[in-house]
């Protein structure tokens, strides 16, 4: 070994511990990554694939936070429990995230929420519904602090679904409700309260399979149970043939409650036309819901090229800003201290006011997260509820008096 | 609820009897268990939901365009795929299953696994006992029939119908005939192709078009196959309106969700207890 | 018109056929007989492409038939009418007839042809809607060899056309072949029935173990003491 290997040799092994020293210094000042986990291919999960990219975007060019920027990790669930678990893990060992968010199939959350918790990892859900969810919060804090959810869980849906439906019954003199729902963990909390407050104004009720691809024979039997309003709750594709064989056999019944397809800018296209006066819950609409509403909606849509489509877009949105705001007050992203200022969360986001409940959802109500109803009108969503929030008047399918 | 599930239980029937005519056709003919027949259904569609949607073509236009592009592919999966693994049964089944999961795959990287639609040919609906019934869902009665006609009369009064005849009854003798064999199952590919792209055609107005939507229409011809025996278009005929109607009374009277529980009940009732089917000549030998 | 050089066939490692030389002149019926096994179908399915050759020749017509698919073999005219008459049974008999027809070069010439056989089976003409699974046994082979006289054959060859029939329809059956012989159609016969089948031709060869021991006219084969014997059955 001559003289200058020695030096160099010597050099290095005085330069590693000084190396591995600067490594955290080093992380401290890189991207703060979030993990979004969601079906992206569908467009509950494109809506969270935009808005989160809107949401950061918009933060970095106002200087990040703590002096760091925000870089987004999407991983694809594909609405699987399994390949879902996979891609959190992902998350977590490969790619080290800060924080999940996203997800819209409750199933997938539920499945994924223990492997987040045990690594001390905040999951902020931004679509999902089961209030499973945050049972798990209110059972075993120590374990599930970690979890929050800035979209209305099932039971609180239930509520302002059927306030409107009471509200629509009577402004309308309809007494025959049918209701025709999914089968999913997020749906039976609403379907419990519907046959409980109901009772025998409930004529029909039909369970459908979330991969239903025809529901003429519900139709029918909608029809022949003689029932004026049609409640419907499906996220699945059979939305589609649902709302044009409606139309098709002008099915003498008014149609309200949640469909999925029927909140997608597509609708009206898809449908040819049939979707005039077609009638369902829309979370995320174009009205005056807070200051910050409308100018997103515009912004959005000029971004993409088309409006914001499902649900998971105001609740993911709010939610990246939610996040940033927990961590600006939190001076770091140790996750407990993360938890304290999500907790202390009272953000004006464009969905509403979120405050976080002691199951760590968002409070509802009109005052927090207004429930918002829109239909389909010569081809645009026109928000026709609640009063306060409308933007034009309740139509009626021609077919109908 | 009679007259729904009589006068939809006769749609579907006329549905399933295209589609079950196609996949006996090819089997009959030529001895293949296509699997991949309900991809090309779903091929079918897909093209329709293209050339109407991105290139703005009449539906009408669409729909020949799609069936015979999708009968040329299946001719051309056919020559590249089938006919070298001809002669064994289980590698026939394999690549055709293996044919159709990519051709969904494709389906899915293309499309997503988010529906489409396929636009009505004909708008509008009428009033019959009762029950609405959409003008497209009578063109597909009326289309249905037609097709049925025109495949008996082709097989009855034409050279080329009496020839797929002969192959399918006894292609060594057929061959000392002076009958192309190879050529023939060709045109019987072609065939039956092109009636399961009629059948998703027509279907997909009414349904929506996803990447999984082959998987039930191959189950229905398969259990009319079963039911129905092979060679006999009487035969297939009645056993698909029998598979409709045990559907729509399934559907109706029980539950809209065991509806392909009856389809499999039929199939699988069918096999343990006629084997040979309806009228003997089974395709279980 | 039809010439075999050296013909072998295997099948898998066993040897069927084995340096068989065979001509058949036009206008000439030529029998091959032997005993069950001996390779006579095994002849006939190597000629009309039915078998691949291992090694030899088939000749028809100056042009070379081995390794040629069947079809364009019977489009040649070389037209097989293999045992167990196998009609399509369930065509009717005039569909069965009518599938040689798009062999002709005009559809009257077709239509020609088919009065020509109507008129050899009268019996086919009441038959023509029935389907021809249904019919008796020697209405079968009537089909089987009007079918393939439909198909425009310069040479026939025929394997056991009296296979199974009752002895009066065995005749008609022979007296048809005599008639389809006077039509100008060469035959190449297969046949256990060797009295029958001597009667008719011009020449026999005897086949025995894939091999032929013996070729000349049927004179020659009655005069020879030991084949008489052995193949003949005639001491």
């Amino acid at each position: 070994m001559d003289r200058s290997a020695f030096v160099r040799a010597v050099a290095l092994a005085l330069a590693l511990p000084a190396l591995a020293l600067g490594a955290p210094a080093l992380a401290q000042t890189g991207p703060i990554k979030v993990g979004v986990i969601g079906p992206f291919k569908l467009t509950p999960g494109r809506d969270i694939q935009e808005a989160s990219t809107l949401a950061v975007e918009e933060i970095n060019a106002a200087g990040g936070v703590l002096g760091r920027k925000l870089q987004l990790v999407f991983a694809e669930t594909e609405q699987s429990p399994e390949k879902g678990k996979t891609a959190v893990e992902r998350l977590l060992f490969v790619d080290k995230v800060d924080v999940i968010i996203g997800e819209h199939r409750s199933e997938v959350s539920l499945a994924v929420q223990p492997i987040i918790a045990e690594n001390k990892k905040i999951f902020l859900s931004t679509g999902t519904a089961s209030p499973l969810l945050s049972d798990n919060v209110l059972k075993d804090y120590a374990k599930y602090k970690y979890y929050f959810r800035t979209f209305l869980n099932a039971n609180q849906m239930a509520e302002q679904m059927q306030l409107q439906l009471t509200d629509m019954m009577s402004t309308y003199k309809r007494e025959r409700v049918a209701v025709i729902a999914e089968t999913a963990v997020w749906v039976e909390p609403i379907v419990t309260a519907l046959k409980q407050s109901l009772g025998s104004r409930l004529v029909a009720l039909e369970r459908v399979s979330t991969n239903a691809k025809d529901l003429s024979v519900e139709l029918s039997r909608v029809q022949s149970a003689k029932a004026q309003i049609v409640f419907v709750i499906l996220a699945a594709d059979a939305g589609l043939p649902f709302a044009r064989q409606w139309a098709d056999r002008q099915i003498p019944a008014l149609v309200t409650g949640y469909t999925v397809m029927a909140q997608s800018d597509r609708f009206w296209e898809q449908t040819e036309g049939r979707a005039q006066a077609f009638m369902t819950w829309k979370h995320g609409v174009r009205a005056p819901i807070s200051p910050k509403t409308i100018p997103y909606w515009d912004r959005y849509t000029k971004k993409y090229g088309h409006v914001p489509g499902a649900y998971t877009n105001f609740a993911t949105y709010d939610g990246v800003y939610i996040l940033v705001d927990a961590i600006r007050r939190a001076g770091s992203l140790d996750s407990d201290a993360l938890v304290k200022a999500l907790e202390a969360t009272d953000h004006v986001g464009v969905s509403g006011r979120i405050k976080f409940s002691k199951r760590h959802d968002p409070e509802a109500g009109p005052e927090f997260l207004p429930f918002t109803y829109i239909q389909w009108n010569k081809g645009e969503m026109v928000t026709v509820w609640p009063p306060k929030m409308k933007t034009g008047e309740m139509q009626m399918p021609a077919w109908i008096k | 609820m009679l007259a729904d599930i009589v006068i939809f239980g006769t749609i579907w029937g006329a549905i399933y009897t295209i589609l079950a005519l196609g996949f006996t056709l090819i089997f009959g003919v030529a001895r293949i268990l296509n699997l991949a027949y309900g991809a090309m259904y779903l091929v079918a569609s897909y093209l329709i939901y293209t050339l109407v949607t991105r290139f703005g073509m009449p539906a009408p236009v669409a729909w020949l365009l799609a069936v015979a592009a999708t009968a040329l592919a299946g001719m051309l999966l056919y020559r590249l795929f089938i006919f070298p693994l001809r002669d064994t049964l289980g590698r026939v089944l394999i690549v055709t299953a293996g044919m159709a999961i990519f051709l969904q795959e494709v389906a899915v990287l293309l499309y997503s696994t988010e529906p489409r639609y396929v636009p009505t040919l004909l708008p509008g609906s009428l009033e019959f006992l009762g029950v609405r019934i959409t003008h497209q869902q009578l063109l597909t009665l009326v289309v249905a029939f037609a097709l049925v006609a025109l495949l008996h009369l082709f097989l009855e009064r034409t050279r080329y119908g009496r020839e797929l005849r002969a192959v399918a009854q006894d292609a060594e003798m057929a061959s000392l005939m002076g009958i192309p064999v190879e050529r023939t199952y060709l045109v019987a590919m072609g065939l039956s192709t092109a009636l399961a792209a009629a059948a998703g055609a027509l279907v997909a107005p009414f349904l929506t078009v996803s990447p999984e939507m082959g998987w039930s229409p191959l189950l229905v011809a398969f259990t009319v196959v079963v039911l129905g025996g092979l060679g006999s278009l009487w035969g297939t005929i009645l056993a698909a309106f029998i598979v409709a109607y045990a559907e729509m009374f399934t559907a109706y009277l029980i539950s809209p969700q065991l509806r392909d529980a009856a389809t499999f009940a039929i199939m699988i009732g069918t096999l343990v207890f006629r084997p040979h089917g309806l009228f003997g000549k089974g395709i279980v030998e | 018109m039809l010439e075999v050089r050296g013909l072998a066939v295997h099948y898998g490692k066993a040897l069927a056929l084995e340096g068989v030389e065979l001509e058949v002149p036009e206008h000439s019926l030529v029998s091959v007989i032997g005993p069950n096994g001996a390779g006579k179908t095994t002849l006939l399915r190597a000629i009309s492409g039915l078998l691949r050759p291992s090694a030899g020749e088939v000749r028809f017509r100056g042009g070379v038939m081995n390794g040629i698919p069947a079809h364009r073999v019977t489009r040649a005219g070389l037209v097989h009418c293999p045992e167990g008459r196998r009609p399509f049974p369930e065509m009717s008999v005039a569909d069965n007839l009518l599938l040689g027809a798009p062999l002709w070069p005009s559809a009257a010439e077709a239509q020609a042809r088919l009065a020509e056989v109507l008129a050899l089976f009268p019996r086919l003409l009441e038959r023509q809607p029935q389907m021809a699974g249904t019919l008796s046994g020697g209405e079968q082979q009537m089909v089987a060899l009007g079918r393939a006289l439909m198909c425009r054959p310069r040479l026939l060859l025929l394997d056991e056309p009296s296979m199974g029939l009752a002895p009066r329809v065995v005749a008609e059956v022979f007296e048809a072949i005599g008639k389809i012989r006077a039509m100008g159609v060469t035959v190449l016969l297969v046949e256990q029935n060797v009295e029958l089948a001597l009667e008719l031709s011009d020449a026999v060869a005897v086949l025995d173990h894939g091999q032929l021991v013996f070729r000349g006219t049927p004179a020659e084969l009655v005069r020879d003491a030991r084949l008489r014997e052995v193949y003949l059955g005639v001491a």
